[in-house]
């Protein structure tokens, strides 16, 4: 790799606040900076801190600032809880549990106020809507499922051969990096395996479907899954390391309230489709809630400028988010118009899938990882 | 004095004060300054700047000696609205300086008093960063480090080196609250 310096005068910043440039590096900064108003901005920053720690007095203060931080912050980061890896906190069991039952639960109560609404709009003579919940897609012909199985398959299979492989972290420079991306990348093709059973499922005739609906529901709620999953790798310290062994902690609790709730949530999908509790179209709204709101964290994630997606490239995947949460009134819509925004969920997942494959293929989502690791994404950053 | 630049010296001269007006111009209006305040400020330098224009040899020397002049030019005007009452003596006597210019650097109380504003906001975001780069950027910025001694001390790639430096800086940037400078 060429020095970034040879093409990119930004990365010449640094060494004129450090007073580090050859005249010829300062010329061709200041020619640079001339034509871009950006790079004035930052060579304006630089001259504060070139002009700033010019004094030898001012340097030394500074100096004696950060050692007395350095030497005051291994106190402060070392509590007894920190020392402790994750699973002595809390047993894994009882934090899958708690979002489950308060989801459920949540669900319950707006049962309750949906059926109390109800009672009241009908004593009051307003007419009731359908409260039936027809299972979903089912106005969908089995051959589309097929199709869109079949696709899934192919972009599953694209995965695991060199075609568009993703770029590699140096585990020297990068280890925790490398370790990220091999997360992600896991689960991601996890992603793209229970997308396939989804469909290969859905592929069987709706008379063999019928009496094992809630089926559906399970393998549904699992694609919300992996995805919440790559999602917490990109956005949460997801690797524990030697001298850290509780550092991946919050990731850990992050998937298991995640992944509980989803448990609740698929409870409920099957509780309505059984038409148990009263619960309507409740629990099955809560699922398309669930399974969109993985891609919408998911692709929120990606707007980060370290992953150089275009925005408008972004609308497509945000509106496969949305597809998901109307699925539950799939049934509801006129049959044309289902097998329509079937196609075109159809057609986001597959740009979904390009756009992941490009930041890993081109290297973005290695930049990212490896920023995330020096901790640049931000003061707040991730890993 | 030097003698008047050529014809062609002196047309890439004004190319050169217009650019340099133009983009301190942008700088101060990206920082949040109304445009009046911008101008005014921008004018200045470019006074400045023409008092001294003759001791530069071309239109890149022009913009450098643009910069210094509006990094300069900029600090005083936060000073001066920071200066609710004038300094008293016992402050500039608690600031250990005798003298309105301290005979060891050259610089006046208040660029001695800026310089600490910088170096303060510079340390406040270098505590808000990860260890790896608050220990690059102390090595670059305050030991002064040379690019293979850092190297060295981090035990990282010449290549690696230029790329975390950028990051860092960026990172330090935000961490700062956006901008070494005082508030606009």
């Amino acid at each position: 790799m060429a020095r970034p310096d040879d093409r990119d005068p930004a990365a010449l910043i640094p060494g004129y606040a450090a007073g580090q440039l050859t005249a010829e590096e300062e010329r061709a900064l200041f020619e640079a900076a001339s034509r871009d108003q950006e790079l004035f901005n930052e060579l304006m920053e630089a001259e504060a801190l070139r002009e700033g720690f010019s004094s030898a007095e001012e340097r030394r203060r500074a100096s004696e600032i950060l050692r007395a931080w350095d030497r005051s912050a291994p106190a402060e980061e070392t509590p007894a809880a920190a020392a402790v890896p994750y699973h002595g906190q809390e047993p894994l069991w009882a934090t899958l549990l708690r979002p489950a039952i308060s989801s459920f639960a949540t669900a319950l109560a707006g049962s309750v106020a949906y059926a109390v609404i109800k009672n009241i709009g009908s004593s009051l003579g307003v007419p009731q809507t359908r409260s039936v919940v027809a299972p979903a897609l089912q106005t969908v012909p089995a051959i589309l499922h097929q199709v869109q199985a079949a696709i899934v398959a192919l972009l599953l299979g694209l995965q695991f051969t060199p075609f568009l492989r993703p770029q590699r972290v140096s585990g020297e420079a990068h280890p925790i990096a490398q370790r990220c991306l091999a997360q992600f990348i896991r689960g991601w093709r996890w992603a793209w395996v229970c997308w396939l059973c989804l469909y290969a499922w859905l592929s069987f005739h709706p008379q063999v479907r019928e009496p094992m609906e809630p089926i559906t529901d399970i393998l549904n709620g699992l694609t919300a899954f992996p995805l919440f999953w790559c999602f917490l790798v990109l956005d949460k310290p997801s690797v524990a390391v030697p001298g850290k062994p509780g550092r991946d902690a919050a990731f850990r609790q992050a998937v298991a309230t995640t992944w509980g709730i989803g448990v609740g949530v698929i409870a409920l999908a099957i509780a309505s489709r059984l038409h148990w509790w009263g619960l309507g179209e409740f629990g099955v709204a809560f699922l398309g809630i669930y399974d969109g709101l993985a891609i919408a964290f998911l692709v929120g994630r990606f707007d980060s400028h370290w992953m150089q997606v275009p925005r408008w490239m972004l609308a497509p995947l945000y509106g496969y988010a949305l597809i998901q949460m109307i699925y539950v009134f799939f049934d509801q819509l006129d049959p044309a118009w289902s097998v329509y925004t079937y196609l075109v969920a159809l057609l986001l997942k597959v740009c979904l899938f390009f756009i992941v494959t490009h930041l890993l293929h081109a290297g973005h989502m290695r930049r990212y990882l490896e920023a995330a690791e020096e901790g640049v994404l931000g003061p707040q950053s991730g890993q | 004095m030097p003698p008047a630049p050529q014809p062609d010296l002196e047309h890439e001269y004004q190319e050169s004060l217009r650019t340099v007006r133009q983009r301190i111009l942008g700088f101060l209006i990206a920082r949040g300054h109304d445009r009046t305040e911008a101008e005014d400020v921008a004018q200045d330098c470019m006074v400045a700047l023409l008092d001294r224009y003759r001791e530069v040899r071309d239109g890149q020397e022009m913009i450098k000696l643009g910069v210094r002049i509006a990094f300069n030019r900029i600090c005083q005007v936060y000073r001066d609205r920071k200066r609710v009452a004038p300094i008293s003596e016992a402050a500039v006597d608690q600031m250990e300086f005798r003298s309105p210019r301290n005979p060891d650097s050259g610089r006046r109380i208040e660029e001695k008093v800026e310089c600490r504003d910088i170096v303060d906001r510079v340390v406040r975001g270098m505590l808000g960063l990860q260890p790896r780069c608050r220990e690059l950027l102390r090595l670059l910025l305050i030991e002064q480090k040379s690019s293979d001694e850092i190297r060295a001390a981090m035990g990282i790639e010449s290549n690696y080196l230029y790329v975390l430096r950028e990051r860092c800086f960026r990172a330090l940037r935000r961490s700062a609250g956006g901008s070494f400078y005082g508030t606009a």
